[in-house]
């Protein structure tokens, strides 16, 4: 039995023939497989809980149906605590391993209570050769002062589906940033919603991809300005090689009385091969009049004034493409704990590296 | 006619009580509201149109009954089709001399500028009165190069049937969208225009559309074939006064640009704030041909208006400059599509929308790359400026790509008047009205410099009385 | 072998839509020597650097390329930098995507003598003292947000590490600061000392030439090779500037 779920919903609809407004996907129903976390951290003070603390917080925009499929299935559940006023940034990473058929259904509720700080990284990874299925719930509530870094890095193997949902309610002066990494599976949702209800509430998303192969990408990110002077970030880059493709949805959305705000979205996109396929579509709603959004897009290949200069260099396409995918990699790596860096590594060596370019 | 319009000819002194006055609709036959396929029947016995319209009307019926509404962009459910009169028509055979156009419509126009603007800088006037054609003109040297510009209706008739058979809702069929479907099936009036190859038409040509009757349609048909390397300006102008009723325009313009051929489509639309505006406008344009639009959007109730560019042709070329301005009442969803569809071809979107007084105004846009489009360039660019704290603004853009050696660009802004430059302004004496009228018309004017000057000059009064007891 | 590096014999060029910008032009460059390329603003000078490493901006409507004796004309742009002959750009184009460390290891790799990466990274470090540049440069992307010195830097670096046999040296006509112009000449002089390799210098900017050892000069106007001589000639245009010179091209054009 499966569960289909319209994933990744555009908050406003347009045309139905370009398939951007939701992504269709086929969950499994059958029970988990047993996979149980590796929690490296240095950090003594969160408290890990086996239960879930945030059902009684509401985060808007948040799908109903896939928050119940993830409630009914989940076989890892957790919540971590940072009490009040701590502020150790050690990073807590939980390290998820997959066998090559696994199913592993996450939820994780993060609470931050007043005027503290944590580092957070969720890595999920298998074999290069998997049919795993992965799918999580990441909810967030970041209090009066409150601050946290979350990293999600995913590096599931070949044929495998992965799920990876961010929702976050952030309270006065709080600020979340996320960095997603779906660079694995064959295919990859990354979503991320963000309430910005208190008084100069920020968030920040980044995501980093690198299509390759037949990799399907699919991203949907939206910050939703409820209170005054919040500020948001949506930046999405990443590279299309082979037959891959990605749709980006990015959307600021500024509700009444937001009055002050600031919403800045911007996509990179490297179109690396001729049957690639970018779909983006940034949306700015806004329902107030004291604020600013901007949006900015580019999409396509180098041009010839660049590929000249590489050329002359000695470079040729090939090489250029390769000297991408050699750069985006060292910046990843860059942006992780060194345990994890090595996992890039080893994802790039055995799928990125042998397959792709 | 009034004195003010005879002093100056064109469009230059207009207020809001010029759009809305109303005329009797006396002696005017009306079908029975609703849409059955007996209605379509007697449309098209009384227009003695070929065989193959009918089927196609008859066809266009069924799709219309078969789609949906949109499930995406502005409510609609206050219109209700069954209750819309699909067909008025004035009692009147279309004239070619102005003299002979009846009184009370003639009457109606001249308020409007309409044969005084054509005096001073047209070369050719076509008016359509609800569903039809009541005039048209054209100018005899314009006329000598073998330009045509007739209504659609008697030019099926012509020695250009077989053309417009070739072209007829061949780029908009009937299938695209319900609103499609219902043009399809019950179409009336409108314009055909052919310009043939390497003949420039150095002075634009124009069609004016008024709707007069209450709950009444307008489904009026253009068409405008721009031969090899030929050249054209095209100007549609819309108004209605206004009623309590729904009134629904669902036209439809199909452009064909031939290789190496120009043609501009400026649109200023004042549609009276009770009409459903779902109009449907598309071009294709050919190798190094070159469509540029350029579209005032102002009435309407609600709009759904996405002008289409098709880049059918090697180094084939689409401009887009558009202003929307939804004020109380008004919920308009405007934008265009793009579609790259040969290599090097090249598209330049800019927009500007404002929204003032509870108003709704949407960017909503498609620029679809397809495989055969190597090299091809396109630039989106946005900007919204909300004028109070009531109103809404959305933008919806969407690129499709799927060739990799182009390079595609989109910006999008949204924000409010700059209080700096309202006080600088104000430092110099102007009210806070007046500054921030002169801002929004600054905001406008990549638009207004595109358009004919009386144009331009009708476009910022527009913007004056939109802009009018606008501070509280 | 001869000890011929460049030669372009009746060589001409156009735009691609084929506006002409270079006529028949003929001139070598033998191994050791430095050579400068002259004219005023529009003459073609930079048309005819780029084109020498098949800038697809250009065409060649007549006559042939060699380096080193073969004839390279139909070879296309990576396929010549291979050979060795290096282009500095007036104003090098940012790459976002690519990191300054990667471009190079990438850009040596594939010259006629990769070095090993710990020999590669020796050399590096070495040609960064002489430039004085910093390492942080190396994980910044290419050109993005560096300056007009910095840029300047970058493309020496380049040159001093990819051993190119001939460097076209396109050079702005203005805004360097003194800095940026000992930088360039300290790279030079460094590509100098190796007598198997030659210099084309595109420039104005009398302050370098005077402190270089210069070979031959050649003058261009309107596309066209009117004059050459020895060093004397900058000079000659240092007091005189171009008119002259340009009064003769109008006679070329008869």
């Amino acid at each position: 039995m499966n569960t289909s779920l319209n994933a990744n919903k555009l908050p406003t609809l347009t045309w139905n023939h370009f398939k951007v407004n939701h992504k269709e996907i086929h969950l499994s129903n059958e029970p988990d497989t047993a996979v149980s976390p590796k929690i490296i951290t240095n950090n003594s003070t969160a408290v890990l809980k086996d239960s879930r603390t945030l059902d009684d917080l509401t985060f808007s925009g948040s799908d109903k149906k896939t928050e119940t499929y993830i409630l009914q299935n989940a076989s890892l559940t957790k919540s971590i605590i940072v009490p009040k006023n701590n502020t150790d940034t050690a990073p807590l990473i939980f390290d998820l391993n997959l066998q090559p058929a696994d199913k592993l259904t996450c939820l994780l509720d993060i609470v931050l209570e007043e005027n503290s700080s944590a580092n957070i990284v969720v890595s999920v990874s298998s074999a290069a050769e998997s049919t795993a299925q992965y799918a999580d719930l990441i909810r967030i509530h970041a209090a009066e002062g409150a601050s946290l870094k979350l990293t999600c890095l995913q590096l599931l193997g070949k044929a495998a589906l992965s799920f990876n949902n961010i929702v976050a309610c952030l309270e006065n002066e709080a600020k979340v940033s996320v960095l997603q990494i779906p660079l694995g599976a064959e295919t990859a949702l990354a979503s991320a919603i963000m309430d910005l209800r208190g008084y100069h509430a920020n968030s920040e998303i980044r995501s980093e991809y690198i299509g390759h192969l037949t990799q399907d990408i699919d991203l949907n990110y939206v910050a939703r300005h409820y209170g005054k002077k919040t500020l948001s970030d949506i930046k999405m880059t990443g590279f299309l090689s082979d037959s891959s493709k990605k749709t980006a949805r990015g959307t600021i959305d500024f509700h009444r009385g937001c009055k002050g705000s600031i919403g800045n979205e911007s996509e990179t996109v490297l179109m690396l091969n001729k049957n690639a396929r970018n779909k983006s579509v940034p949306l700015i709603l806004c329902d107030e009049e004291d604020v600013v959004g901007t949006h900015g897009a580019a999409i396509g290949t180098l041009d010839e004034d660049r590929f000249f200069y590489l050329k002359s260099r000695g470079i040729d396409e090939n090489s250029a493409h390769r000297l991408f995918l050699d750069s985006a990699v060292s910046r990843l790596k860059g942006l992780l704990p060194d345990m994890l860096a090595a996992k890039i590594d080893n994802y790039n060596k055995e799928v990125l590296f042998n397959e792709s370019v | 006619m009034s004195d003010t319009l005879a002093k100056n000819p064109s469009i230059t002194d207009i207020n809001r009580n010029l759009y809305d006055f109303t005329k009797g609709e006396k002696d005017v036959e009306k079908l029975a509201s609703g849409l059955t396929e007996e209605i379509v029947r007697q449309i098209s016995a009384k227009k003695n149109e070929p065989a193959w319209m009918l089927e196609h009307r008859l066809k266009s019926l069924k799709i219309y009954h078969e789609l949906k509404v949109p499930n995406w962009g502005p409510d609609i459910s206050g219109l209700n089709i069954d209750n819309i009169v699909t067909y008025v028509r004035p009692n009147t055979k279309m004239a070619a001399k102005w003299d002979e156009v009846p009184e009370d419509i003639k009457d109606t126009f001249e308020r409007l500028g309409i044969p005084a603007a054509e005096r001073t800088s047209l070369a050719g006037v076509g008016a359509q009165y609800d569903s039809e054609l009541v005039y048209h003109n054209i100018q005899e040297s314009v006329a000598e190069k073998g330009v045509i510009y007739s209504g659609i209706e008697e030019a099926l008739a012509g020695p250009y049937a077989e053309m417009i058979k070739e072209h007829f809702m061949k780029l908009v069929p009937p299938t695209d969208h319900k609103f499609a479907a219902l043009h399809g099936a019950v179409w009336s009036g409108g314009s055909f225009v052919y310009v043939p190859p390497y003949t420039t038409v150095e002075i634009p040509l124009q069609s004016y559309f008024r709707l007069n009757s209450p709950g009444a349609g307008q489904f009026e048909h253009t068409l405008i074939i721009v031969d090899k390397g030929a050249h054209l300006h095209f100007i549609e102008g819309c108004s209605a006064p206004k009623y309590n009723v729904a009134n629904l325009h669902a036209g439809c313009v199909e452009l064909f640009v031939g290789e190496g051929a120009h043609l501009r489509y400026s649109t200023i639309e004042n549609w009276s704030k009770n009409m459903y505006n779902l109009n449907t406008k598309r071009a294709k344009v050919e190798k190094n041909g070159v469509m540029e639009w350029v579209s005032g959007s102002f009435g309407s109730h609600i709009s759904y208006l996405y002008p289409m560019t098709i880049l059918n042709g090697e180094y084939a070329k689409a401009e887009f400059t558009s202003i929307t301005f939804a004020g109380e009442g008004q919920n308009l969803d405007t934008g265009t599509k793009i579609l790259h569809n040969a290599p090097h071809t090249s598209s330049v979107v800019s927009t500007k929308s404002l929204s003032k007084s509870g108003g709704t105004s949407t960017f909503r846009s498609a620029v679809t790359v397809t495989e055969k489009a190597h090299k091809s360039k396109t630039i989106v660019s946005c900007q919204s400026l909300m004028l109070d704290d009531k109103s809404r603004s959305d933008t919806i853009p969407l690129m499709d790509v799927r060739c990799d050696d182009v390079n595609v660009g989109h910006e999008a802004s949204i924000g409010r008047i700059d209080d700096a430059a309202v006080f600088y302004l104000m430092s110099r004496g102007l009210s806070e009205e007046e500054a921030k009228t002169l801002i929004v018309n600054g905001f406008a004017n990549p638009i207004s410099k595109e358009l004919p000057l009386e144009y331009a000059v009708e476009m910022n009064n527009l913007i004056r009385l939109e802009m009018e007891g606008s501070i509280s | 072998m001869s000890d011929k590096l460049l030669e372009v014999k009746n060589y001409s060029v156009a735009s691609t839509d084929d506006v002409p910008i270079l006529h028949s032009l003929n001139l070598t460059i033998k191994k050791g020597e430095t050579h400068v390329l002259m004219g005023p603003n529009g003459a073609g000078k930079s048309t005819f650097g780029s084109s020498l490493l098949s800038n697809p901006a250009y065409k060649l409507t007549d006559g042939r390329v060699f380096f080193e004796d073969e004839d390279i004309t139909d070879l296309p742009t990576d396929k010549r930098a291979k050979k060795g002959i290096f282009l500095s750009f007036q104003t090098p184009v940012e790459i976002p995507g690519i990191s300054l460390y990667s471009f190079l290891r990438a850009a040596v790799k594939n010259t006629g003598s990769p070095l090993t990466g710990k020999l590669f990274r020796k050399k590096l470090n070495e040609t960064l003292k002489v430039l004085d540049l910093k390492q942080e440069y190396l994980e910044r992307d290419l050109n993005v947000g560096f300056s007009g010195g910095e840029r300047k830097k970058v493309e020496m670096l380049q040159l001093l590490m990819l051993s190119s046999k001939l460097a076209i040296l396109d050079e702005t006509d203005s805004g360097l600061d003194v800095d940026a112009v000992n930088i360039m000449l300290k790279g030079i002089n460094e590509f100098q000392q190796d007598k198997t390799r030659g210099l084309l210098i595109i420039s104005h900017n009398m302050h370098i030439l005077n402190k270089l050892k210069i070979d031959k000069v050649h003058i261009l106007v309107k596309g066209h090779i009117v004059a050459e001589g020895g060093s004397e000639l900058i000079q000659e245009i240092n007091k005189d500037g171009f008119i002259h010179f340009e009064t003769q091209a109008g006679d070329c054009n008869v």
